[in-house]
C-alpha cells in the first residue's frame, strides 16, 4: 500500500490545521517554504511503523487525535533547572515570552518577530543545518512553525555562564524552531529545560544548530514534559572544521517522547558527543533517535546512553553512525545500555553502522538487561541490605553516564533530578556519594 | 540441450572461480514461466499426492498477493519471473538405484566439483545427496543410514514414502505465508533433501547435500528439511557452486529445522554460488530462508556459513527457542568481493525459559562490494533467565567497499540479558608489514590476516569442510589489493 | 653485503635520518648505539621497507642490488631479516602456521621447494627447544598474549629458521630481563657465520656484553657521529651520549 492509498484522517486535522493558520503564520517571504513543506508531509504522512526509521514508534496513533494550536500564554514560572546560574530565555506554550539581558557577544531574539522583521543572520542560518531528505515530521515543523528562540554567539565569543531555554508547555500544539549559531571560534553552553502541565500537549521542537570552525557549544537538554505530551525534539547540527558540538540529553517526561539528533561533520578534525539517559516509568514510550554522518574524514563522535525503564514503560533507542566513502580517519564510538526493572517493560534497541571508508575505527556495544547479580551477592555479602545495594548499583549505572556532563554545577542539577526519579518511580533512596 | 555460455563470459573464463563450468547434458525443463500450470507441472514431475499439490498451490496464490521486499541492503534490477525456468531435470534412463545408473557426465561433473559419488570413493564418513538443478540424481550411504533407522534421501521421495512426517513437519517452522521467497518456493520446490533421525540416534556419519544449478535461466528452489526427535543428533553439510553466465540466476531455498528434547542438529554452509565477474556481471541471487525451530528442552541448533558467492547473498539462518534451556547458535562468515552484495545475520527468537543464544559474524568486504550484517534478538516475556551474547567485527579492504551492521534487539524480559558488540576496521598496516617482511607477499598476507581474523568460525566447521573454507578465503580475496 | 650511502629518510614530513653512510662487509657484525630519537627505528623501518618511510637522497645496496627498489617481501627472499623491536600480534594465526606460510613464501621466491609439513615441524622444534621456546607457544596465535621476552625469543626463532645473510635486530634487548637477555643473546651468536652479517641496534651497552660486535657506531641526529670497535660501546656507557653528541658538534 502505498502513502497514498493510507487513510487520510490521522494527518488531516494537521492539514487543517495549516489551511486554517497559513496566512497568520510569521514571515510573508517563508510562505513558498512552507506549502512546499507541507506537501512534503501530505505525501509522506505521519509515520508509522512501516518505516524503518519508526520502527518502534508509530505517531498515527497520537498525532492523530484533533488538539488545537497552542495559543500565546504567560510562564508559571517553571525552572526545573533553578540550580543552574545563568541567563534566562523564556518560552511559554512555544512562544518566545521573554528573555534576560545578554552577555556581550551574544544576541537572542523571538524567531516570529525575526522572522517578520529583517534579522539577515536568522534569515541566513534559518533552513542552513544539515537534514535528512522527505523528514515528514520535519516538514510539518517548517510548515507550521510559529516561533522560537535564535541565538547568536558572535565569533571569538567565550560565555562563561550557561544560557538557559526555560520551555514551559501549557496545553495545544506547540511547534517550535529554534537556532543556535556558533560563529567562529565562540564557545557557549546552552541548556534547555522542558516542562509542563499535565494538559495534553504536543510538542513539535526543531532546533537547527550551527557549530562554526573551532567553535564549542555545549548543549544540554533535560526533557521533563508533562505526563500527557507527546513530545517531539529534533536538533539538526552541523559542525565546522575543528569544532566541538557535545550534547547531553536527560529523558524523564513524556507520554510519548522521541528525541532526535542528526549530526553532520562539515569539517575536518572535529569531534561530537552525544549521551544521555532515558528514564521511564508508567506507561511512558521514549524514543532516542540519533545519526552521526561522517561527511568528511578525520573527526571523532562518541555516543553513551544508558536508560533505566520500570513499570509497563518502553524505551527506544536507534543509534546509526554513517561513514562516507573518503571519510578516513574516522573515529566513531557507541554505547547503549539499558536496566529493565520490572516483568512488563521493555526496550528496543538498534545500533547501527553504515561504513563506506575502509581507514576507520568505528564500533557499537549494546546491552539490555538487569542488575548484575554477582555484583549485588557482592554487595550483600558485604553487608549491605538488598534494597540498599540495588540503589548502589542502579545509581553507579546512571553516574557513568553522568560522568559525560563535564561541568560540575551542571552535572549537579541533573543529578538532582535523576536522583528525584529514582526515588519516586524506582522506589531507589537516595545514596550517598 | 545445455545451452552455451555467453561468449564474453567465456573470455574470462579464469581459474579464479574454478566451478564456473557447465556440464552438456540433456535436460528436460518445464516451460519458461510461472503459472499454475508450472505447479502443476512440477507436482505432476513428482507424481505427487493431492495433499502436496494443493499445498503448493496455496502458496502460489498467496504469493501473486505479496510484494518483493525492499527492506535489505542490496540493489538489482527487478526480477522478471516469467522469464525463467523452474524446473530442470537432467534426463535419465529411469529412477536410479544404484550408482551405476547415474549418467557418466554427472558423474564426472561432481568429480570435477571435489566430490566424488562412488561410495567406496568417498570420505568414509560423509553420505552425499546430489542435487542437480531440480533434481536429486543420487544419494549415498542411504542403506547403511538406514541401518541405524535414519531416513536421508530427496525430499521427492520422502513425499511419497513418509507422508506422515513430511505432513506433520513442511512449512511447520516456515510456514508457507512466511515472506516472498520462502512462499515462492513452497510453491515451486522441486527437490532437496530429507532427513530424519530416530530418538536417542546420534548419526554415524556427516551427511551432507551438495547443490548445483547447471541450467541456464533456471532457477532452483530447493527444500531441505531435517527433523531430529528426542535426544538425536546429527552434523549436516552444504555445499552450492553453478556455472559462470553473463546473466543472473535466482536461487530460492528453503530450510526448516526441528529439534525435539535434547536433539542437536549442526548445519554447515559453504555457499559458494557463482558470484559475477569483476565488472558485477553475472552471478547467483541467494535468496535463502533457513530457519531452525529448538521444539525440544535443552535442545540444540548451530549455524555456520561461510558465504564467498553469489552476487547477491540475503538469508538469515536463525532460531526459534521454544524449548526451555534450548541453544541457538550462528557463526557466521561473509565475504563480498568486485561487485557482491551481501545482507545476511540471524535471527534469535528467544520464548523458553533459560534459552542461550551465541551469534559471532565476521564480515569482510573488498572491491566495490557491500556486506551488511542484520540481526535480530529477541526476548520474549516468558523467557526468564535467557541470554544471548553478539559479536559482529568487519573487516574492510580498500576504500571503495562498505561494510555495515544493522542489529535489532528487542527485551521484554527484565531477567534476559542481551549483550552486543560490534567493530569495523580495516586491515591494520602493522600486521601486514609485518608479514612482509617475513617474506610473505602482500595478497597472501591478506588472506593469513583474514584467515586470523575469521578463525573463531572456522573452527566450527567439520574438518572436512574447514580446509576447503580456508582456500576459499584466499580465492575470493583475489585481487583486492594492490 | 650492505652498503648505506648517505641515506637521507623522511617519516611524516619530518627528517629523521640526515646522511647516514654505513658498509657492512661479510661475516661483521656491527652495532648502532643512539639515544632516543636519534633515527635507530627509522633506520631498521627504511632498510625493511616498511611503507611510509620516504628517502629523499642517498641509497641502500645489497648484495649489489638496489634495496630501495624491493618490496618489504622481496628483500626477505633476498635474506634480509628485521628482528622488531614491537613485533606484532596477528590474532586467530597460529605461529606455527605463520612460520611455515612465511618460510615458504620465501622457499617459493627463490625458486626453492616448499617444505613438507613433517620436515617443518621437525626443523621448527629443533629451532624452538634451543630457545627455550615450548609447543604450546607455537600453537597460540603469533605473539597475542606472549610476555616481551617470548615476542623477542618468537622473533628470534624466526631469525634462525629463515636463515638470512643479513639481520637487522632492532632494539631486541628492551624490556628483557637477564636471562631471557642470553637465551636471546645464544641465539644470536650461534648463527654467526662467515656469510652472515649482523645489525644490532640498541640502546644500551649490556646486549654488546653478550654478542660482541666487530664495530660500534653511535647514531645521533640521524647521522653517525663517530665509529670505533667493541671498546667504544664502553666508553659510551662510561661517558653518556651527552659528551659525544656535543663534541660531534
Amino acid at each position: 500500500m502505498s502513502p497514498k492509498e493510507l487513510n487520510r484522517a490521522p494527518e488531516q486535522s494537521w492539514l487543517d490545521a495549516f489551511d486554517a493558520a497559513a496566512n497568520d503564520l510569521p514571515g510573508e517571504w517563508l510562505a513558498d517554504t512552507r506549502r512546499d513543506a507541507i506537501n512534503v508531509f501530505r505525501e509522506k504522512g505521519l509515520p508509522q511503523r512501516r518505516l524503518e526509521d519508526w520502527k518502534y514508534t508509530d505517531l498515527r496513533r497520537v498525532l492523530g487525535s484533533d488538539l488545537p494550536l497552542a495559543v500565546i500564554a504567560k510562564g508559571e514560572g517553571a525552572d526545573p533547572l533553578a540550580a543552574i546560574k545563568g541567563p534566562r530565555i523564556h518560552l511559554t506554550n512555544g512562544f518566545f515570552e521573554s528573555a534576560d539581558a545578554m552577555p556581550k557577544g551574544v544576541e537572542v531574539v523571538s524567531l516570529s518577530q525575526a522572522l517578520v522583521g529583517q534579522v539577515d543572520w536568522v534569515r541566513k542560518a534559518l533552513g542552513s543545518a544539515p537534514r535528512p531528505e522527505g523528514h515528514p515530521m520535519l516538514a510539518l515543523n517548517t510548515a507550521l512553525m510559529r516561533d522560537g528562540a535564535a541565538i547568536r554567539i558572535v565569533k571569538g565569543t567565550a560565555l562563561a555562564e550557561p544560557i538557559v531555554i526555560v520551555h514551559e508547555g501549557q496545553a495545544g500544539r506547540q511547534l517550535v524552531r529554534n537556532l543556535i549559531v556558533m560563529e567562529e571560534g565562540a564557545e557557549a553552553t546552552i541548556i534547555e529545560a522542558h516542562s509542563g502541565s499535565t494538559d495534553a500537549q504536543q510538542v513539535q521542537q526543531t532546533s537547527e544548530i550551527l557549530v562554526g570552525d573551532n567553535a564549542k557549544l555545549t548543549h544540554i537538554r533535560l526533557q521533563d514534559a508533562g505526563a500527557s505530551s507527546v513530545h517531539l525534539a529534533t536538533d539538526l547540527v552541523g559542525i565546522g572544521r575543528d569544532a566541538l558540538y557535545d550534547g547531553f540529553i536527560v529523558t524523564t517526561g513524556g507520554e510519548l517522547a522521541r528525541q532526535e539528533s542528526h549530526i553532520e561533520f562539515q569539517g575536518e578534525g572535529a569531534e561530537a558527543r552525544i549521551s544521555g539517559t532515558y528514564l521511564l516509568s508508567s506507561k511512558q514510550h521514549a524514543d532516542v533517535t540519533t545519526r552521526i554522518n561522517h561527511a568528511v574524514p578525520r573527526c571523532t563522535s562518541r555516543e553513551v546512553f544508558k536508560g533505566v525503564i520500570t513499570d509497563e514503560a518502553r524505551g527506544v533507542f536507534q543509534g546509526k553512525i554513517v561513514v562516507a566513502k573518503d571519510a578516513q580517519k574516522t573515529d566513531g564510538h557507541q554505547l547503549n545500555k539499558t536496566l529493565l526493572l520490572s516483568p512488563k517493560a521493555e526496550i528496543d534497541t538498534k545500533p547501527e553502522l553504515e561504513i563506506y571508508a575502509d581507514d576507520v575505527k568505528c564500533s557499537h556495544g549494546a546491552t539490555t538487561g538487569q542488575i548484575n547479580e554477582d555484583h549485588l551477592f557482592y554487595l550483600r555479602a558485604r553487608g549491605i541490605d538488598e534494597a540498599t545495594a540495588r540503589g548502589l548499583l542502579i545509581h553507579s549505572f546512571i553516574s557513568e553516564v553522568m560522568a559525560e556532563v563535564k561541568d560540575d554545577a551542571i552535572r549537579a542539577a541533573l543529578e538532582a533530578h535523576v536522583t528525584a526519579w529514582l526515588a519516586s518511580h524506582a522506589g531507589i533512596r537516595e545514596v550517598a556519594a | 540441450m545445455a545451452e552455451q555460455q555467453a561468449p564474453e563470459v567465456e573470455r574470462q573464463l579464469s581459474d579464479k572461480y574454478k566451478y564456473g563450468f557447465v556440464t552438456d547434458i540433456e535436460s528436460e525443463k518445464a516451460a519458461k514461466g510461472l503459472s499454475e500450470d508450472t505447479v502443476r507441472f512440477i507436482s505432476a514431475k513428482k507424481s505427487e499426492p493431492e495433499w502436496m499439490l494443493e499445498w503448493r498451490l496455496k502458496a502460489f496464490r498467496r504469493w501473486k498477493e505479496m510484494e518483493e521486499p525492499t527492506w535489505a541492503k542490496v540493489h538489482y534490477p527487478k526480477i522478471d519471473f516469467q522469464n525463467a525456468y523452474y524446473y530442470s531435470e537432467p534426463k535419465q534412463k529411469k529412477k536410479l538405484d544404484s550408482l551405476d545408473d547415474v549418467d557418466p557426465d554427472l558423474l564426472e561433473t561432481y568429480k570435477k566439483l571435489g566430490i566424488p559419488l562412488q561410495e567406496q570413493k568417498l570420505l568414509a564418513n560423509v553420505a552425499v545427496d546430489a542435487v542437480f538443478d531440480s533434481v536429486s540424481v543420487v544419494t549415498t550411504f542411504k542403506a547403511k543410514l538406514a541401518e541405524s533407522g535414519v531416513i536421508f534421501c530427496p525430499i521427492s521421495e520422502a513425499v511419497q514414502n513418509h507422508p506422515e512426517l513430511v505432513k506433520k513437519y513442511l512449512g511447520s517452522v516456515v510456514p508457507i505465508t512466511d515472506n516472498y521467497y520462502a512462499t515462492l518456493n513452497s510453491a515451486v520446490f522441486s527437490d532437496g533433501s530429507f532427513v530424519f533421525i530416530p530418538k536417542g540416534v546420534r548419526c554415524p556419519m556427516e551427511l551432507s547435500t551438495y547443490f548445483r544449478i547447471n541450467e541456464a535461466e533456471t532457477g532452483q528452489f530447493e527444500r531441505t528439511l531435517i527433523i531430529a526427535e528426542e535426544g538425536s543428533y546429527v552434523s549436516y553439510l552444504e555445499g552450492c557452486t553453478a556455472p559462470m553466465r553473463s546473466e543472473h540466476q535466482l536461487h530460492a531455498a528453503v530450510v526448516e529445522l526441528v529439534t525435539l528434547d535434547d536433539a542437536e542438529i549442526k548445519y554447515s554452509t559453504v555457499q559458494n554460488w557463482y558470484p559475477g565477474d569483476a565488472e558485477g556481471r553475472g552471478g547467483i541471487y541467494n535468496f535463502v530462508t533457513k530457519r531452525g525451530a529448538c521444539r525440544g528442552a535443552r535442545s540444540k541448533i548451530s549455524w555456520t556459513q561461510v558465504e564467498t558467492g553469489s552476487a547477491i547473498t540475503w538469508k538469515y539462518p536463525s532460531c526459534v527457542l521454544m524449548g526451555d534451556n534450548s541453544v541457538g547458535e550462528f557463526y557466521s562468515i561473509a565475504i563480498t568481493n568486485n561487485y557482491q552484495q551481501a545482507d545476511t545475520g540471524t535471527k534469535m527468537i528467544h520464548l523458553g525459559k533459560g534459552t542461550t543464544s551465541r551469534v559471532i559474524a565476521k564480515g569482510i568486504s573488498a572491491g566495490k562490494s557491500n556486506s551488511t550484517y542484520r540481526g535480530l534478538v529477541s526476548m520474549h516475556p516468558k523467557a526468564d533467565g535467557a541470554r544471548n551474547y553478539t559479536q559482529c567485527d568487519s573487516l574492510l579492504i580498500g576504500g571503495d567497499c562498505g561494510a555495515h551492521t544493522v542489529p535489532y534487539i528487542e527485551s521484554r524480559n527484565p531477567t534476559a540479558t542481551v549483550e552486543h558488540e560490534a567493530t569495523t576496521s580495516k586491515i591494520s598496516e602493522d600486521q601486514l608489514f609485518y608479514a612482509r617482511a617475513r617474506g610473505i607477499g602482500e595478497e597472501e598476507a591478506v588472506a593469513l590476516i583474514v584467515n586470523g581474523f575469521v578463525r573463531d568460525v572456522m573452527q566450527q566447521l567439520p574438518m572436512e569442510f574447514a580446509v576447503e573454507a580456508q582456500k576459499l578465503v584466499s580465492i575470493s580475496l583475489e585481487g583486492s589489493v594492490g | 653485503m650492505l652498503n648505506i650511502n648517505d641515506l637521507h629518510v623522511r617519516v611524516d614530513d619530518k627528517d629523521i635520518i640526515n646522511g647516514l653512510t654505513l658498509n657492512i662487509g661479510a661475516g661483521e657484525v656491527h652495532a648502532i648505539m643512539g639515544p632516543n630519537g636519534s633515527g635507530k627505528s627509522t633506520l631498521s623501518y627504511t632498510l625493511a621497507g616498511r611503507p611510509g618511510y620516504e628517502v629523499t637522497a642517498g641509497s641502500v645496496t645489497y648484495q649489489d642490488a638496489d634495496l630501495l627498489d624491493l618490496m618489504p617481501e622481496e628483500r626477505v627472499a633476498k635474506g634480509m631479516f628485521l628482528a622488531l623491536q614491537y613485533p606484532v600480534e596477528i590474532p586467530g594465526v597460529t605461529t606455527m602456521m605463520f612460520l611455515r606460510t612465511a618460510l615458504n613464501a620465501q622457499r617459493g621466491a627463490r625458486g626453492e621447494e616448499e617444505l613438507n609439513a613433517a620436515d617443518f615441524l621437525r626443523l621448527v622444534r629443533t629451532k624452538a627447544k634451543e630457545l627455550d621456546i615450548s609447543e604450546d607457544m607455537l600453537k597460540r596465535p603469533l605473539n597475542v598474549g606472549f610476555s616481551g621476552g617470548e615476542k623477542k625469543r618468537a622473533e628470534v626463532l624466526q631469525m634462525s629458521l629463515f636463515e638470512p645473510k643479513m639481520a637487522i635486530l632492532d632494539e631486541t634487548d628492551s624490556g628483557l630481563d637477564i636471562d631471557a637477555l642470553k637465551v636471546v643473546a645464544q641465539g644470536v651468536n650461534r648463527l654467526r657465520a662467515a656469510d652472515r652479517s649482523f645489525l644490532i641496534i640498541t640502546h644500551y651497552q649490556r646486549l654488546l656484553d653478550h654478542i660482541v660486535p666487530d664495530f660500534v657506531h653511535i647514531l645521533a641526529g640521524g647521522r653517525i657521529i663517530k665509529s670505533g670497535g667493541k671498546e667504544l660501546a664502553l666508553e659510551l656507557e662510561a661517558k653518556g651520549y651527552d659528551a659525544f653528541v656535543k663534541d660531534a658538534a
